[in-house]
């Protein structure tokens, strides 16, 4: 693992970034348990009636699903460890950072100065384990800060909040 | 104004203007309609079997909806004004729902034309008027049909309060355009400045008719209609879109011009555009021709990104750009691809050209040793033909694909603007303004974060909504310092929204 993800015992980065809290895995598990139900069906209707769609190429069609779906299964259960692990974000006056990925890693960087919107959101898994989403709208697409504590992303809401109002307030 | 539900008042001695659509555009509602539930009839006819009941009844339906909605369109077109006043245009619509628009003068990216067949009949102009949102690009906020003397005079009234140097239409018709083209042009431009997948498309689908014609092995007509719809209809489409093609700037205002049966005028601010592209579609490219095109957030436009140059050679197009958009290009030297990049741009295509190697020699096992090859000889030759895509053509598409990108890409910034070349096969040059980057990503894949490369992608407005535009593979912290300049303006002062409002 990369050392610009290590963090020191306040949970924050050399850098200042902060980290999701523990729980989070296991909300991730829990998308993941669904995704892999979805999969499998998904997988064995098509090796079901593999016969009528491939005919006497069937055998061959079937190893090559077979080696997918331990390849997505696999993914299914280390993902949420990475993720977990690689997930920081940072908020300043300036702008929201959010550094994430399992396989590709992003650092994406949404300024303030261009945020019109910021909600919370919180589905059901989240709810369960007492997690929100920052959702934060541009004129030019979304940008989300994944499972929070709902503390903790009800005050980044509300610091993002009150920076884009104090901005409008600038220009009127 | 009869029935105007809207009580005029004048503000500090200005008069608002108010107006209604002309009253043809009931008809043309109702003709559109009548085109629309024709073809319904036709669908209800022919499925239910030529019964003469069924046919009765569906018609009866038909025509119950056609005069129940000519009833809706007379009762919008009576009660539904539009009211310039000084700062704003208020559209007020009291139909089923009670419906007031606001639009202000200094929101408004332009005010468009467009003459259809039917409005050349009627002696009417369509004007479009658009805000700059990504909300609802490519749909006007407020459209108003008036007699075409009418509506120039209208436009040209509105044109003086969002445009920096408005002038008047005779003027206007009068400016020489800043390039020549010919129409001889606009139909090259409708052929080749498709993007190459779409022209592959085509030809194949042409190639498999023409041999369905020979073999009499069925198939033509799927053939032709998919020949039909993904060539020759965007071909038809862009010559009648672009012919008589006209582009000129005043001040900080562009003007372009084009249309054989309907009219497209569309004015625009510069600092109303948001990136500029030129790109250059394989066979273009192998001419030496290239075609420019800007980003333009409120044209209302559902062609997508507003053409200023049809295929034109590439000096040409290249002293175009320096002409009316001088604002945004830059020369970009040694821009290219580091040759860090190599391996991570070549390493997933060897990957993916192994893949299908594997595949196609699996499918060449098994046809050999397992199932043996099939006694039908058109299946046989499917699998002939299966192989060799699979262990040969797909590899070394794939293969060439990733030396041409390595050669071709690009990334340069300037203090204004900076550009993404991308592409392999067909190429295309971005120059984007840090103003008008809403969201800023650099993301590095396995192989690429061993080389300290990634690509970045920056989110902007477009004339169809948003846009994401993804750089090739340089240098991460190169990459960063796209999003860091953006933060950088806005904290120094050198972004201004007041600039760009």
């Amino acid at each position: 693992m990369n050392d610009e993800f290590a963090v020191d015992e306040n949970g924050l980065t050399s850098d200042g970034y902060r980290v999701l809290p523990p729980v989070s895995k296991k909300a991730m598990y829990v998308y993941n348990i669904i995704r892999f139900a979805i999969v499998s069906v998904f997988f064995g209707l098509i090796i079901h009636f593999g016969g009528q769609l491939f005919g006497s190429y069937q055998d061959l069609v079937c190893t090559g699903l077979m080696i997918l779906y331990i390849v997505i299964v696999i993914y299914l259960i280390v993902g949420p460890v990475i993720f977990y692990k690689r997930y920081r974000y940072r908020i300043d006056d300036e702008k929201a950072e959010i550094r994430r990925g399992i396989v590709t890693i992003s650092h994406t960087l949404v300024p303030i100065e261009r945020i019109h919107q910021v909600e919370v959101a919180r589905g059901p898994i989240n709810r369960m384990f007492g997690l929100a989403n920052v959702v934060i709208t541009t004129a030019g697409g979304v940008s989300t800060l994944d499972m929070l504590d709902e503390a903790t992303a009800e005050s980044v809401a509300a610091k993002l909040n009150e920076t884009v109002v104090g901005l409008l307030k600038d220009r009127d | 104004m009869d029935n105007d539900p809207i009580q005029v008042q004048t503000e500090g001695g200005f008069e608002p203007l108010v107006y209604k659509n002309h009253v043809t555009t009931i008809l043309q509602n109702i003709i559109s309609m009548l085109i629309g539930l024709g073809f319904m009839a036709l669908v209800m006819y022919t499925s239910s079997g030529n019964s003469l009941e069924m046919g009765r009844f569906g018609l009866c339906l038909i025509g119950a909806v056609a005069v129940m909605m000519s009833l809706v369109y007379v009762r919008i077109w009576m009660k539904t004004t539009y009211t310039f006043n000084e700062t704003e245009l208020t559209v007020f619509k009291d139909t089923v729902f009670k419906n007031l628009t606001n639009i202000q003068y200094s929101k408004m990216a332009s005010v468009n034309v467009r003459r259809t067949v039917l409005n050349h009949i009627f002696g009417t102009t369509t004007l479009l008027f658009n805000i700059n949102s990504s909300i609802n690009a490519v749909k006007a906020e407020a459209t108003l049909t008036l007699k075409t003397a009418d509506a120039d005079v209208l436009r040209e009234w509105v044109s003086g309060r969002i445009l920096s140097k408005p002038m008047p239409l005779v003027d206007d018709r009068q400016q020489e355009t800043l390039v020549e083209v010919r129409n001889i042009d606009v139909i090259l431009h409708g052929f080749f400045g498709q993007p190459t997948t779409s022209s592959l498309v085509g030809l194949a689908s042409l190639g498999y008719s023409i041999l369905t014609m020979f073999t009499g092995s069925g198939g033509l007509v799927m053939a032709l209609i998919l020949f039909g719809v993904s060539s020759v209809l965007p071909w038809i489409r862009t010559i009648l879109r672009y012919y008589n093609y006209r582009i000129y700037r005043v001040g900080d205002t562009i003007t372009v011009e084009s249309g054989l049966l309907n009219v497209y005028r569309s004015s625009f601010n510069t600092k109303k555009v948001n990136s500029i592209r030129v790109r250059e579609p394989l066979l273009a490219r192998l001419m030496g021709k290239s075609l420019l095109e800007a980003e333009v957030v409120g044209l209302a436009d559902s062609e997508g990104m507003p053409l200023l140059c049809p295929l034109k050679s590439k000096a040409v197009v290249r002293k175009l750009a320096n002409e009316i958009v001088p604002e945004f290009i830059f020369d970009c030297e040694n821009g290219n691809q580091p040759k860090e990049s190599f391996i991570p741009t070549m390493g997933i295509r060897v990957l993916a050209s192994v893949i299908s190697m594997i595949m196609g020699l699996s499918l060449l096992a098994y046809v050999m040793f397992v199932v043996g090859e099939p006694a039908n000889p058109i299946l046989r030759y499917i699998l002939y033909a299966a192989y060799a895509i699979l262990i040969i053509v797909i590899p070394a598409i794939i293969i060439v694909h990733g030396l041409l990108a390595q050669k071709n890409r690009e990334f340069a910034m300037s203090s204004e603007t900076f550009l993404f070349v991308t592409g392999a096969y067909d190429r295309q040059t971005d120059y984007m303004r840090y103003d008008k980057v809403q969201i800023a990503s650099v993301t590095a894949g396995i192989l690429q974060r061993r080389f300290g490369v990634g690509r970045c992608t920056v989110n902007i407005m477009s004339s169809k909504g948003v846009m994401s535009l993804t750089s090739g593979i340089f240098r991460k912290d190169e990459l960063e310092a796209v999003g860091q300049e953006v933060i950088a303006r806005i904290r120094d002062g050198r972004y201004d929204y007041r600039r760009y409002q």
